[in-house]
């Protein structure tokens, strides 16, 4: 068998696999919930960690676009990247896809040095590269709001009092 | 081999050995052993001493919640448990709260804080937990026999670091309340833990600080009154030049008709100044008598965070600044938390205001019976029924460039039933209004993540997780509809939203309504603009008084 077609027949128990190696970063009360098939709005974690990894699996198959990755990666880091996670435990998830990936290889007989599954992780690698990236950019977001919200607060303040609260004239 | 080879097993160690509160399979210990961790991001900075002696709280003291060491009074333990006992006797709901929930569930996922944690401690069922748990402990025979057995624990130190860490991470919000069966208040048992914390001096300072100037000056920000009349009258200038339009609003004057008072952030803060400057041209518009307060210069009240006794001392400024300059009611501006205490609160707690009048409008006649008890209008109800009348001159199309979704804030829904006046407005003042998920919207809104007294931006970590699910909900409608402004009526609303739209949803600006309102009014003498109250280009021109003359003269001229 070779990997694109593995990679479809087992699709639905790769995808199961990921997901809860990633629902399973949560304490043992909340990954039951995240797993859960409620609708949207009583689970928006769990939905958005889930479509993210499904789309992102399903657009793995089709090529290596990374116009399409990215949004599909944006949409779980963004998550991730808020979560009380070290980066190195945000950006696991995709780690866990190649080990997942590759022992359902192993058991269907591939060479762990299979060129196809060599390529396979290649790709993840250059996944988990621009996860680098969009976890960075997630955290610098998170220190440029801090900012932000401090300059909205007091520019007025800063302004009133650079023209020596000239507007007391009108009192 | 090379030590470049890794060694599976080595991996796998340093992998799942980073434990935290969130990290890792299953805990290793129950829920109720696993203590809290601080760490930057997490939690907010504890309240400084000059803030708890400007309010007359005990224990002031520099103290760091990420420290072992909390430097609390010897007696602490004993502090709280008289504390707890106090306000058992006194408060049957309280009583009541602590023993009558069956733990159904119906609470767990309701809660922002979990949906966007996964934390089971922000179950607001377990939040609750946390004091139930000691209620049993300390205070019951079954719970001081059974112990652990029976779900019962005492104080001690790690519960009240427990405390700390989630009841400043409930927002108070009451959603969780509208889907419990038996109508647990789990904002109340918040209010109560807060309560008690005060007594042994374990507080945030982004709570206490506004509290205590709004003790000494009116307001959150400590603005003394020529800096807030500065301040005024500078949004006063910003908006001549975009509009033309000169107003002179009337501070302090005795005899006017109509005190208002507003949120202090619409002063001072962007966005908010914006919709003060929708409230200052609606004023203008229908000839309004009204006066602005520099003392009651806050419509906020963080109190409602912290005490009654705090809340009823800052509330009640309010009334002695509508007897002292002799109004006949009070019309209150877009803020959440303000219109909590004071539909619910006020007139049990400072009233009654005899010396008011039933709020009249003078303007539709109207009178407002919903405002018997606090002769007090929300700005909202006392537009709406301008628009109703057909008072106002409004082109809609002048928010044409506004694709606008609204958000319920917690208080204003949940807490006094305000569901319709807001929609009713926006759909008169916009031509693109479109509805969140009904799942998330009017009495089952997401909070913003942020109130409460928790937008502070050392807890902006936090803050994007409880503000997950509400953006959630925008990123739909701006996906779908094209949404690209969030308006809210509230002031926290209006700063949490702006940062978590920032990060969740870019794209998306957020307004509070009035400035929706400010942007359609056609006022008399208006100049020719293109540029909304924001300076932002708009999708129309508007044709002012200036260009309708010169189109008069070039007539005159053919």
């Amino acid at each position: 068998m070779d990997l694109e077609t593995l990679l479809r027949e087992q699709q639905d128990s790769i995808l199961e696999a990921w997901l809860n190696a990633v629902f399973e970063l949560y304490p043992v009360e909340a990954w039951r919930f995240l797993k859960s098939s409620r609708d949207f709005y009583q689970n928006p974690l769990g939905h958005t960690l889930a479509s993210g990894l499904r789309g992102l699996y399903a657009e793995l198959l089709e090529g290596t676009d990374a116009n399409k990755l990215a949004p599909l990666l944006d949409q779980v880091i963004r998550v991730l990247a808020v979560q009380e996670l070290l980066p190195s435990q945000a950006l696991n998830f995709l780690f866990y896809l190649k080990r997942i990936v590759r022992t359902q290889a192993e058991k269907q007989g591939l060479s762990p040095q299979d060129p196809e599954l060599l390529g396979f992780d290649n790709v993840v690698d250059q996944l988990l590269r621009l996860s680098f990236d969009i976890y960075v950019k997630c955290r610098e977001r998170i220190f440029q709001l801090k900012v932000e919200e401090q300059t909205l607060q007091t520019e007025k303040l800063i302004q009133l009092a650079n023209s020596g609260f000239g507007a007391l004239r009108k009192l | 081999m090379s030590k470049y080879v890794p060694k599976m097993a080595e991996m796998a160690a340093l992998m799942n050995g980073q434990q935290s509160l969130l990290t890792g399979k299953a805990p290793a210990s129950g829920w109720l052993e696993t203590p809290p961790e601080f760490r930057p991001g997490n939690y907010c900075y504890s309240a400084k001493p000059e803030a708890l002696n400007g309010l007359g709280l005990p224990h002031p003291r520099e103290w760091d919640p990420a420290e072992a060491d909390w430097k609390l009074p010897e007696n602490w333990m004993q502090l709280m448990r008289d504390g707890m006992k106090a306000r058992l006797e006194k408060n049957r709901a309280f009583k009541l709260f602590m023993d009558v929930c069956v733990r159904c569930g119906a609470c767990a996922d309701k809660c922002h804080f979990f949906l966007g944690t996964g934390d089971p401690k922000n179950m607001p069922v377990m939040r609750a937990e946390l004091m139930r748990s000691i209620y049993r402990g300390e205070f019951t025979t079954a719970g001081k026999i059974l112990g652990k057995l029976g779900g019962a624990r005492k104080f001690t130190e790690d519960a009240v670091k427990e405390w700390y860490m989630y009841y400043y991470q409930c927002t108070e919000c009451r959603r969780c309340s509208v889907f419990c069966p038996y109508g647990i208040d789990t904002a109340e048992i918040t209010m109560m833990a807060r309560e008690m914390l005060h007594l042994i001096g374990v507080n945030i300072n982004w709570i206490l600080k506004p509290a205590s100037d709004c003790n000494r000056t009116g307001n959150h920000l400590g603005l003394e009154p020529h800096a807030f009349v500065s301040s005024v009258n500078s949004i006063c200038e910003d908006l001549e030049d975009v509009t033309g339009i000169a107003i002179e609003p009337s501070f302090n004057r005795k005899g006017a008709e109509v005190l208002f008072i507003t949120p202090s952030a619409d002063a001072f803060a962007v966005p908010g100044m914006y919709t003060m400057m929708g409230y200052l041209l609606l004023f203008e518009h229908i000839g309004l008598d009204y006066t602005i307060s520099t003392y009651a210069s806050e419509g906020g009240n963080f109190g409602l965070f912290s005490s009654n006794e705090i809340m009823k001392k800052l509330n009640a400024k309010m009334y002695h600044e509508a007897e002292r300059l002799k109004v006949k009611w009070i019309l209150g501006g877009e803020c959440g938390h303000m219109w909590r205490v004071v539909h619910q609160y006020m007139g049990t707690m400072n009233g009654p205001a005899d010396f008011l009048e039933v709020p009249k409008s003078p303007i539709t006649g109207t009178v407002f019976h919903n405002a018997k008890a606090t002769k007090m209008v929300h700005i909202a109800e006392f537009t709406a029924d301008l628009i109703r009348h057909k008072k106002l001159k409004l082109d809609p199309s002048r928010n044409n460039h506004r694709n606008v979704t609204f958000h319920d804030s917690c208080n204003t829904s949940r807490g006094m039933g305000m569901i319709e006046e807001p929609r009713y407005i926006l759909n008169a003042v916009t031509n693109n209004f479109h509805e969140m998920d009904e799942n998330c919207i009017k009495e089952k809104t997401f909070c913003c993540g942020s109130g409460s007294g928790l937008n502070t931006e050392e807890y902006m970590d936090i803050r994007m997780r409880g503000g997950f699910p509400r953006a959630s909900a925008v990123k739909e409608v701006k996906e779908k509809k094209g949404v690209n402004m969030l308006t809210a009526i509230c002031a926290i609303d209006r700063v949490a939203l702006t940062a978590s739209m920032n990060y969740w949803v870019p794209g998306v600006g957020v307004s509070g309504l009035h400035e929706l309102v400010g942007n359609a009014l056609v006022m008399e003498g208006e100049k020719s603009r293109t540029e909304d109250l924001r300076e932002e280009d708009m999708d129309v021109e508007v044709k002012g008084a200036d260009a309708q003359a010169a189109e008069k003269e070039e007539e005159k001229d053919v």
